[in-house]
Protein backbone atom coordinates (compact mmCIF):
# COMPACT_ATOMS: atom_id res chain seq x y z
CA UNK A 1 0.00 0.00 0.00
CA UNK A 2 1.21 3.27 -0.77
CA UNK A 3 2.30 5.86 2.36
CA UNK A 4 0.95 8.86 3.48
CA UNK A 5 3.27 11.58 2.55
CA UNK A 6 4.02 14.30 4.61
CA UNK A 7 5.62 16.78 3.88
CA UNK A 8 7.91 18.90 6.84
CA UNK A 9 9.31 22.30 6.52
CA UNK A 10 10.03 25.73 8.30
CA UNK A 11 12.71 28.31 8.00
CA UNK A 12 16.23 28.07 8.75
CA UNK A 13 17.19 27.61 12.18
CA UNK A 14 13.61 26.18 12.83
CA UNK A 15 14.90 22.89 13.83
CA UNK A 16 13.14 20.99 11.18
CA UNK A 17 16.43 18.17 11.49
CA UNK A 18 15.86 18.18 14.87
CA UNK A 19 11.69 17.31 14.63
CA UNK A 20 13.01 15.06 11.57
CA UNK A 21 15.17 13.32 14.14
CA UNK A 22 12.27 12.51 16.64
CA UNK A 23 9.86 11.35 13.49
CA UNK A 24 12.39 8.83 12.38
CA UNK A 25 13.17 7.27 15.95
CA UNK A 26 9.54 6.59 15.85
CA UNK A 27 10.27 4.90 13.01
CA UNK A 28 9.16 6.62 10.33
CA UNK A 29 11.16 7.08 7.38
CA UNK A 30 12.43 10.43 6.26
CA UNK A 31 13.48 11.98 2.99
CA UNK A 32 15.84 14.82 3.44
CA UNK A 33 15.37 16.45 0.38
CA UNK A 34 17.96 19.32 0.86
CA UNK A 35 20.91 16.31 1.50
CA UNK A 36 19.66 14.23 -1.31
CA UNK A 37 19.94 16.98 -3.54
CA UNK A 38 23.55 17.61 -2.34
CA UNK A 39 24.38 14.34 -2.95
CA UNK A 40 22.53 14.21 -6.56
CA UNK A 41 24.38 16.73 -7.50
CA UNK A 42 27.62 15.10 -7.20
CA UNK A 43 26.08 11.19 -8.62
CA UNK A 44 23.48 12.14 -10.78
CA UNK A 45 25.19 12.20 -14.31
CA UNK A 46 22.11 13.60 -15.90
CA UNK A 47 22.20 16.91 -13.37
CA UNK A 48 26.01 17.10 -13.21
CA UNK A 49 25.95 17.87 -17.28
CA UNK A 50 23.35 20.25 -17.02
CA UNK A 51 25.14 22.16 -14.21
CA UNK A 52 28.31 22.00 -16.15
CA UNK A 53 26.61 23.32 -19.07
CA UNK A 54 24.77 25.93 -17.44
CA UNK A 55 27.52 27.18 -14.64
CA UNK A 56 30.78 25.89 -16.77
CA UNK A 57 32.99 23.23 -16.69
CA UNK A 58 34.61 24.76 -12.99
CA UNK A 59 31.23 24.00 -11.56
CA UNK A 60 33.19 20.22 -9.93
CA UNK A 61 36.61 20.02 -9.35
CA UNK A 62 38.29 17.39 -10.87
CA UNK A 63 38.14 14.32 -8.31
CA UNK A 64 34.16 15.05 -9.29
CA UNK A 65 33.25 16.85 -5.56
CA UNK A 66 30.95 19.86 -5.89
CA UNK A 67 33.17 23.57 -5.93
CA UNK A 68 30.29 24.87 -3.56
CA UNK A 69 32.26 28.62 -3.57
CA UNK A 70 32.07 28.93 -6.95
CA UNK A 71 28.61 27.85 -7.57
CA UNK A 72 27.42 30.05 -4.54
CA UNK A 73 29.41 33.19 -6.36
CA UNK A 74 27.53 32.44 -9.06
CA UNK A 75 23.79 32.27 -7.63
CA UNK A 76 24.57 34.79 -4.57
CA UNK A 77 22.22 37.48 -5.57
CA UNK A 78 21.42 36.63 -8.67
CA UNK A 79 17.89 35.38 -8.05
CA UNK A 80 17.50 34.51 -11.94
CA UNK A 81 20.48 32.55 -11.61
CA UNK A 82 19.28 30.43 -8.68
CA UNK A 83 16.12 30.14 -10.22
CA UNK A 84 17.68 28.11 -13.03
CA UNK A 85 19.94 26.14 -10.44
CA UNK A 86 16.56 25.06 -8.81
CA UNK A 87 15.08 24.39 -12.07
CA UNK A 88 17.58 21.93 -12.58
CA UNK A 89 17.97 20.07 -9.08
CA UNK A 90 14.11 20.34 -8.01
CA UNK A 91 13.01 18.12 -10.80
CA UNK A 92 15.99 15.59 -10.20
CA UNK A 93 15.20 15.28 -6.34
CA UNK A 94 11.60 15.03 -7.10
CA UNK A 95 11.88 11.98 -8.56
CA UNK A 96 14.24 10.69 -6.70
CA UNK A 97 12.07 11.41 -3.67
CA UNK A 98 9.13 9.17 -6.10
CA UNK A 99 11.75 6.43 -6.13
CA UNK A 100 11.99 6.03 -2.48
CA UNK A 101 8.66 6.54 -1.94
CA UNK A 102 8.13 3.03 -3.66
CA UNK A 103 10.41 1.71 -1.51
CA UNK A 104 8.74 2.58 1.21
CA UNK A 105 5.40 0.45 0.76
CA UNK A 106 5.76 -1.11 4.52
CA UNK A 107 5.29 2.41 6.16
CA UNK A 108 1.99 3.59 7.00
CA UNK A 109 3.57 7.39 6.21
CA UNK A 110 6.48 8.93 5.22
CA UNK A 111 8.20 12.10 5.85
CA UNK A 112 9.58 14.29 3.33
CA UNK A 113 11.83 17.35 4.71
CA UNK A 114 12.82 20.08 2.70
CA UNK A 115 13.52 23.84 3.37
CA UNK A 116 11.66 25.24 0.40
CA UNK A 117 8.71 22.74 0.26
CA UNK A 118 6.30 25.92 -0.27
CA UNK A 119 8.51 27.84 -2.79
CA UNK A 120 9.09 25.28 -4.97
CA UNK A 121 5.61 23.80 -5.12
CA UNK A 122 6.68 20.27 -3.90
CA UNK A 123 3.67 20.35 -0.88
CA UNK A 124 1.53 20.30 -3.76
CA UNK A 125 1.64 16.53 -4.06
CA UNK A 126 1.65 15.61 -0.18
CA UNK A 127 -1.06 14.59 1.74
CA UNK A 128 -0.03 17.11 4.50
CA UNK A 129 2.43 19.21 5.84
CA UNK A 130 4.52 20.07 9.27
CA UNK A 131 5.26 23.49 9.66
CA UNK A 132 8.07 23.52 12.10
CA UNK A 133 7.96 27.16 13.89
CA UNK A 134 10.30 28.96 16.20
CA UNK A 135 10.56 32.83 16.63
CA UNK A 136 12.94 34.55 14.89
CA UNK A 137 16.05 35.46 17.32
CA UNK A 138 16.35 31.69 18.24
CA UNK A 139 16.47 30.70 15.16
CA UNK A 140 19.08 33.14 13.89
CA UNK A 141 20.90 32.32 17.79
CA UNK A 142 20.81 28.71 16.36
CA UNK A 143 22.27 29.49 12.89
CA UNK A 144 25.30 31.30 13.76
CA UNK A 145 26.01 28.63 16.76
CA UNK A 146 25.73 26.35 14.25
CA UNK A 147 27.30 27.63 11.26
CA UNK A 148 30.53 29.81 12.63
CA UNK A 149 31.07 30.99 8.91
CA UNK A 150 27.98 33.34 9.20
CA UNK A 151 27.33 36.46 10.99
CA UNK A 152 23.65 37.72 12.37
CA UNK A 153 23.42 39.50 9.84
CA UNK A 154 23.90 37.14 7.29
CA UNK A 155 21.57 34.91 9.16
CA UNK A 156 18.69 37.59 8.80
CA UNK A 157 18.80 38.31 5.59
CA UNK A 158 18.62 34.54 4.88
CA UNK A 159 15.57 34.88 6.88
CA UNK A 160 14.32 38.00 4.82
CA UNK A 161 14.83 36.29 1.47
CA UNK A 162 12.67 33.10 2.43
CA UNK A 163 9.03 33.11 2.66
CA UNK A 164 7.91 34.57 5.90
CA UNK A 165 6.71 32.20 8.35
CA UNK A 166 3.45 33.62 8.64
CA UNK A 167 2.51 32.76 5.26
CA UNK A 168 3.98 28.96 5.87
CA UNK A 169 1.73 28.94 9.04
CA UNK A 170 -1.02 29.23 6.77
CA UNK A 171 -0.53 26.35 4.57
CA UNK A 172 0.30 24.03 7.82
CA UNK A 173 -1.76 21.04 8.51
CA UNK A 174 0.21 20.64 11.59
CA UNK A 175 2.56 22.91 13.56
CA UNK A 176 5.74 21.78 15.88
CA UNK A 177 6.59 24.99 18.02
CA UNK A 178 9.99 24.31 18.92
CA UNK A 179 10.98 27.58 20.71
CA UNK A 180 13.44 25.84 23.32
CA UNK A 181 10.32 26.84 26.01
CA UNK A 182 7.11 24.01 24.38
CA UNK A 183 8.57 20.22 24.47
CA UNK A 184 8.94 19.14 21.33
CA UNK A 185 8.19 15.52 21.27
CA UNK A 186 4.98 15.52 23.08
CA UNK A 187 3.90 17.75 20.02
CA UNK A 188 5.95 14.94 17.69
CA UNK A 189 3.85 12.23 19.76
CA UNK A 190 0.51 13.96 18.87
CA UNK A 191 1.16 14.45 15.50
CA UNK A 192 2.05 11.16 14.78
CA UNK A 193 -1.00 9.71 16.57
CA UNK A 194 -3.19 12.06 14.35
CA UNK A 195 -1.23 10.60 11.22
CA UNK A 196 -1.24 7.41 12.05
CA UNK A 197 -5.17 7.47 12.47
CA UNK A 198 -5.63 8.73 8.81
CA UNK A 199 -3.60 5.96 7.33
CA UNK B 1 -21.82 49.04 55.90
CA UNK B 2 -18.48 51.36 55.05
CA UNK B 3 -16.02 48.90 56.25
CA UNK B 4 -17.80 45.74 54.13
CA UNK B 5 -17.64 48.05 50.63
CA UNK B 6 -13.75 48.84 51.58
CA UNK B 7 -12.81 45.62 51.80
CA UNK B 8 -14.95 44.76 49.10
CA UNK B 9 -13.02 47.41 47.00
CA UNK B 10 -9.98 46.03 48.40
CA UNK B 11 -10.65 42.35 47.75
CA UNK B 12 -11.23 43.43 44.33
CA UNK B 13 -8.40 45.35 42.93
CA UNK B 14 -5.76 43.07 44.76
CA UNK B 15 -7.49 40.25 42.96
CA UNK B 16 -6.98 41.91 39.57
CA UNK B 17 -3.59 41.89 40.11
CA UNK B 18 -3.13 38.29 40.73
CA UNK B 19 -2.10 35.89 38.29
CA UNK B 20 -4.89 33.60 36.25
CA UNK B 21 -5.30 31.55 33.55
CA UNK B 22 -8.76 31.39 31.19
CA UNK B 23 -10.43 30.85 27.90
CA UNK B 24 -11.18 34.10 25.78
CA UNK B 25 -12.84 34.44 22.70
CA UNK B 26 -11.34 37.26 20.61
CA UNK B 27 -12.81 38.77 17.60
CA UNK B 28 -11.12 38.06 14.40
CA UNK B 29 -10.17 40.55 11.55
CA UNK B 30 -8.61 39.07 8.42
CA UNK B 31 -6.46 41.51 6.48
CA UNK B 32 -6.73 40.83 2.92
CA UNK B 33 -7.08 43.23 -0.73
CA UNK B 34 -10.20 43.21 -0.86
CA UNK B 35 -10.44 44.76 -4.31
CA UNK B 36 -9.02 40.76 -5.19
CA UNK B 37 -10.47 38.87 -3.45
CA UNK B 38 -13.88 38.19 -1.78
CA UNK B 39 -15.33 35.57 0.67
CA UNK B 40 -17.43 32.83 -0.31
CA UNK B 41 -18.44 31.84 3.03
CA UNK B 42 -18.36 33.90 5.90
CA UNK B 43 -15.22 34.26 7.56
CA UNK B 44 -14.87 33.27 11.16
CA UNK B 45 -15.66 35.71 13.87
CA UNK B 46 -13.85 34.59 16.46
CA UNK B 47 -10.77 32.47 17.86
CA UNK B 48 -11.45 30.55 21.47
CA UNK B 49 -7.60 31.08 23.39
CA UNK B 50 -6.63 29.64 26.39
CA UNK B 51 -4.20 32.68 27.71
CA UNK B 52 -2.52 33.84 31.35
CA UNK B 53 -2.09 37.57 32.52
CA UNK B 54 -2.95 39.48 35.97
CA UNK B 55 -6.79 39.62 36.45
CA UNK B 56 -7.09 43.02 35.00
CA UNK B 57 -5.93 42.41 31.65
CA UNK B 58 -8.19 39.03 31.55
CA UNK B 59 -11.16 41.19 33.04
CA UNK B 60 -11.09 43.76 30.41
CA UNK B 61 -10.35 41.14 27.52
CA UNK B 62 -12.94 38.87 29.00
CA UNK B 63 -15.37 41.81 29.35
CA UNK B 64 -15.42 41.89 25.72
CA UNK B 65 -15.13 46.05 25.95
CA UNK B 66 -13.26 47.84 23.02
CA UNK B 67 -11.19 44.79 22.26
CA UNK B 68 -9.07 45.09 19.12
CA UNK B 69 -9.76 42.38 16.83
CA UNK B 70 -6.79 40.10 16.31
CA UNK B 71 -5.46 40.25 12.91
CA UNK B 72 -4.73 37.38 10.40
CA UNK B 73 -2.90 38.59 7.39
CA UNK B 74 -4.08 36.74 3.75
CA UNK B 75 -1.98 37.45 1.43
CA UNK B 76 -3.02 34.99 -1.27
CA UNK B 77 -6.29 34.18 0.24
CA UNK B 78 -7.62 31.70 -2.50
CA UNK B 79 -4.92 29.25 -2.07
CA UNK B 80 -6.39 28.66 1.40
CA UNK B 81 -8.71 26.39 2.69
CA UNK B 82 -8.46 26.01 6.35
CA UNK B 83 -5.68 27.61 9.08
CA UNK B 84 -5.01 25.49 11.54
CA UNK B 85 -5.52 26.23 15.51
CA UNK B 86 -1.90 25.62 16.07
CA UNK B 87 -0.44 27.89 13.75
CA UNK B 88 -2.00 30.74 15.03
CA UNK B 89 -0.06 31.96 18.51
CA UNK B 90 2.28 32.77 15.27
CA UNK B 91 -0.06 35.13 14.25
CA UNK B 92 -1.15 36.64 17.93
CA UNK B 93 1.85 36.65 19.87
CA UNK B 94 2.69 40.04 19.39
CA UNK B 95 -1.10 41.44 19.20
CA UNK B 96 -2.04 40.37 22.98
CA UNK B 97 -0.07 42.78 25.45
CA UNK B 98 0.30 41.46 28.92
CA UNK B 99 -1.57 38.22 27.88
CA UNK B 100 0.86 35.00 27.32
CA UNK B 101 -1.33 32.34 24.77
CA UNK B 102 -1.00 28.55 26.72
CA UNK B 103 -3.07 27.24 23.59
CA UNK B 104 -5.81 27.37 20.41
CA UNK B 105 -8.86 26.00 21.86
CA UNK B 106 -10.44 26.38 18.10
CA UNK B 107 -9.22 24.04 16.30
CA UNK B 108 -9.21 24.89 13.04
CA UNK B 109 -10.26 28.29 10.66
CA UNK B 110 -12.26 27.73 7.41
CA UNK B 111 -11.24 29.88 4.47
CA UNK B 112 -12.94 29.92 1.51
CA UNK B 113 -12.57 33.09 -0.38
CA UNK B 114 -12.14 33.19 -4.05
CA UNK B 115 -10.45 36.24 -6.59
CA UNK B 116 -12.94 38.69 -7.27
CA UNK B 117 -14.36 38.67 -11.06
CA UNK B 118 -16.35 41.02 -12.71
CA UNK B 119 -18.31 41.62 -16.00
CA UNK B 120 -21.54 43.46 -18.20
CA UNK B 121 -24.36 40.67 -17.42
CA UNK B 122 -27.46 40.70 -19.92
CA UNK B 123 -30.98 40.52 -18.38
CA UNK B 124 -34.34 40.14 -19.52
CA UNK B 125 -37.75 39.38 -17.67
CA UNK B 126 -39.01 35.89 -16.99
CA UNK B 127 -42.23 35.01 -18.74
CA UNK B 128 -44.71 37.52 -17.91
CA UNK B 129 -47.81 36.26 -18.82
CA UNK B 130 -48.19 34.15 -15.84
CA UNK B 131 -47.96 37.63 -13.58
CA UNK B 132 -50.77 38.97 -15.83
CA UNK B 133 -54.48 38.96 -14.28
CA UNK B 134 -56.34 36.35 -16.37
CA UNK B 135 -58.15 38.67 -18.47
CA UNK B 136 -55.46 40.65 -19.36
CA UNK B 137 -52.47 39.82 -22.17
CA UNK B 138 -48.95 41.71 -23.54
CA UNK B 139 -49.89 44.45 -26.23
CA UNK B 140 -46.04 45.35 -26.00
CA UNK B 141 -42.56 43.75 -25.48
CA UNK B 142 -41.38 43.85 -22.21
CA UNK B 143 -38.45 46.27 -21.93
CA UNK B 144 -35.60 46.37 -19.73
CA UNK B 145 -33.16 49.76 -19.16
CA UNK B 146 -30.83 49.18 -18.65
CA UNK B 147 -30.19 45.82 -20.51
CA UNK B 148 -27.14 45.31 -18.83
CA UNK B 149 -25.39 45.43 -15.42
CA UNK B 150 -22.11 45.33 -13.95
CA UNK B 151 -21.46 42.13 -11.51
CA UNK B 152 -18.60 41.43 -9.02
CA UNK B 153 -18.69 38.26 -6.83
CA UNK B 154 -16.59 35.42 -6.65
CA UNK B 155 -15.20 34.21 -9.96
CA UNK B 156 -17.32 30.85 -9.81
CA UNK B 157 -20.31 32.42 -9.53
CA UNK B 158 -19.44 35.51 -11.68
CA UNK B 159 -18.71 33.04 -14.51
CA UNK B 160 -21.52 30.89 -14.57
CA UNK B 161 -24.28 33.40 -14.60
CA UNK B 162 -26.48 32.88 -17.63
CA UNK B 163 -26.16 35.08 -20.43
CA UNK B 164 -28.84 36.50 -20.45
CA UNK B 165 -30.12 36.29 -17.18
CA UNK B 166 -34.06 36.01 -16.56
CA UNK B 167 -35.31 38.21 -13.51
CA UNK B 168 -38.70 37.40 -12.13
CA UNK B 169 -41.76 39.90 -11.77
CA UNK B 170 -42.82 39.20 -8.22
CA UNK B 171 -46.18 41.44 -8.72
CA UNK B 172 -49.63 39.24 -9.48
CA UNK B 173 -52.47 40.13 -11.46
CA UNK B 174 -51.35 42.76 -13.25
CA UNK B 175 -53.99 44.38 -15.01
CA UNK B 176 -52.15 48.06 -16.01
CA UNK B 177 -49.46 49.09 -17.69
CA UNK B 178 -46.37 48.20 -15.84
CA UNK B 179 -43.95 50.57 -14.49
CA UNK B 180 -41.75 49.25 -11.88
CA UNK B 181 -38.34 49.41 -10.52
CA UNK B 182 -37.33 45.69 -10.12
CA UNK B 183 -34.59 44.44 -7.63
CA UNK B 184 -31.75 42.56 -9.53
CA UNK B 185 -32.27 39.08 -7.58
CA UNK B 186 -29.55 36.60 -8.44
CA UNK B 187 -28.84 33.04 -7.10
CA UNK B 188 -26.75 33.12 -4.26
CA UNK B 189 -27.20 37.17 -4.97
CA UNK B 190 -25.67 38.06 -1.35
CA UNK B 191 -21.97 37.08 -2.85
CA UNK B 192 -22.67 39.74 -5.51
CA UNK B 193 -22.65 43.08 -6.48
CA UNK B 194 -24.86 44.34 -8.95
CA UNK B 195 -24.48 48.49 -10.15
CA UNK B 196 -26.94 49.25 -10.46
CA UNK B 197 -28.97 47.16 -8.47
CA UNK B 198 -32.60 47.85 -10.05
CA UNK B 199 -33.80 47.93 -13.41
CA UNK B 200 -36.59 49.68 -14.99
CA UNK B 201 -39.63 47.25 -16.70
CA UNK B 202 -41.78 48.53 -18.41
CA UNK B 203 -44.65 47.13 -20.65
CA UNK B 204 -48.19 47.50 -22.10
CA UNK B 205 -51.13 45.05 -20.87
CA UNK B 206 -54.35 44.47 -22.82
CA UNK B 207 -57.89 43.36 -21.70
CA UNK B 208 -58.78 39.84 -23.48
CA UNK B 209 -61.96 39.80 -25.28
CA UNK B 210 -63.01 35.95 -25.00
CA UNK B 211 -64.26 34.59 -28.21
CA UNK B 212 -65.89 30.77 -28.54
CA UNK B 213 -66.49 29.51 -31.92
CA UNK B 214 -66.24 26.05 -33.81
CA UNK B 215 -62.58 25.92 -35.30
CA UNK B 216 -60.78 24.00 -37.97
CA UNK B 217 -59.54 20.41 -36.83
CA UNK B 218 -56.41 19.16 -38.55
CA UNK B 219 -54.60 15.95 -38.31
CA UNK B 220 -51.02 15.75 -39.09
CA UNK B 221 -48.83 12.69 -40.24
CA UNK B 222 -51.75 10.23 -39.71
CA UNK B 223 -50.52 6.51 -41.20
CA UNK B 224 -51.69 5.82 -44.44
CA UNK B 225 -54.56 3.61 -44.39
CA UNK B 226 -55.46 4.15 -40.96
CA UNK B 227 -58.51 4.76 -39.90
CA UNK B 228 -58.67 7.74 -36.98
CA UNK B 229 -61.78 6.44 -35.21
CA UNK B 230 -63.17 9.93 -35.05
CA UNK B 231 -65.46 11.74 -37.36
CA UNK B 232 -64.37 15.48 -36.52
CA UNK B 233 -63.78 18.34 -39.19
CA UNK B 234 -64.01 20.80 -36.20
CA UNK B 235 -63.78 21.39 -32.64
CA UNK B 236 -65.35 24.12 -30.06
CA UNK B 237 -62.73 26.37 -28.53
CA UNK B 238 -62.45 30.16 -26.54
CA UNK B 239 -59.71 32.01 -27.18
CA UNK B 240 -59.03 35.30 -25.92
CA UNK B 241 -58.11 38.42 -28.11
CA UNK B 242 -56.67 41.65 -27.49
CA UNK B 243 -59.81 43.97 -27.12
CA UNK B 244 -57.84 45.94 -30.32
CA UNK B 245 -57.98 43.06 -32.18
CA UNK B 246 -61.20 41.77 -31.70
CA UNK B 247 -63.54 43.72 -34.14
CA UNK B 248 -60.94 42.31 -36.97
CA UNK B 249 -60.57 38.84 -35.44
CA UNK B 250 -61.79 36.06 -37.45
CA UNK B 251 -62.42 32.42 -35.87
CA UNK B 252 -61.92 30.81 -39.32
CA UNK B 253 -58.49 31.35 -39.97
CA UNK B 254 -57.39 29.59 -36.55
CA UNK B 255 -57.13 25.98 -36.68
CA UNK B 256 -56.69 23.01 -34.07
CA UNK B 257 -53.65 20.66 -35.29
CA UNK B 258 -52.75 17.02 -33.74
CA UNK B 259 -48.99 15.99 -35.24
CA UNK B 260 -49.38 12.31 -35.08
CA UNK B 261 -45.74 11.93 -35.97
CA UNK B 262 -43.62 9.69 -33.14
CA UNK B 263 -47.16 8.07 -31.59
CA UNK B 264 -47.80 4.49 -31.81
CA UNK B 265 -51.25 3.05 -33.29
CA UNK B 266 -53.39 2.47 -30.45
CA UNK B 267 -55.78 4.51 -28.23
CA UNK B 268 -54.58 7.79 -27.33
CA UNK B 269 -56.44 11.28 -26.34
CA UNK B 270 -54.08 14.51 -27.41
CA UNK B 271 -54.33 18.21 -26.83
CA UNK B 272 -54.58 20.20 -30.23
CA UNK B 273 -52.13 23.02 -30.67
CA UNK B 274 -53.98 25.92 -31.70
CA UNK B 275 -52.24 28.25 -34.92
CA UNK B 276 -52.91 31.42 -36.36
CA UNK B 277 -53.81 33.38 -33.66
CA UNK B 278 -53.03 37.21 -33.52
CA UNK B 279 -50.23 38.40 -31.70
CA UNK B 280 -51.03 38.33 -27.51
CA UNK B 281 -53.57 36.04 -28.04
CA UNK B 282 -53.84 32.86 -26.13
CA UNK B 283 -56.46 30.09 -25.94
CA UNK B 284 -58.62 29.55 -23.07
CA UNK B 285 -60.56 26.50 -23.27
CA UNK B 286 -60.18 23.86 -25.90
CA UNK B 287 -60.99 19.77 -25.24
CA UNK B 288 -58.45 16.94 -26.12
CA UNK B 289 -59.08 14.89 -28.42
CA UNK B 290 -59.79 11.05 -28.37
CA UNK B 291 -57.90 9.41 -31.89
CA UNK B 292 -57.88 5.39 -32.58
CA UNK B 293 -56.11 4.21 -35.20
Amino acid sequence: MKPIEIGITGGIGSGKSLVSKVFHSLGVPVYDADSRAKNLMTTDGILISQIKKEFGALSYYEDGSLNRSYISVKVFNDPERLKVLNGLVHPRVGEDYTKWVKEKNNSSYVLKEAALLFEANSYKGLNKVIVVSAPEDVRVERVVKRDQHRTEAQVRDIIRNQMPEEQKLLKADFVIVNDEVKMVVPQVLEIHQKIIALA
Amino acid sequence: MLCFFAATVFWFFNALNKSYTTNISFPLHFDYNPENYVPVTALPKEVRINVSGIGWNLFRRSSGIKIPPLTIPLERPSELKKIVGSALPGFFSNQLEGLEINFVITDTLYINMQPKAGRWLRLSIDSVQQNLDRNFTLSSDVKVVPESVFVEGPMSIVTKLDEPTKLKINDQNIDANYRQDLKIDLAQGDLIKCNPSYVFVTFGVEKLVSVSDSIKLEILNAPAKSHLGMNLSKIPCTMGVPESLSKDFDPNRVKAVIDLKGFKRGNVKLLPQVMGLPEHSRVLKIDSVRIRY
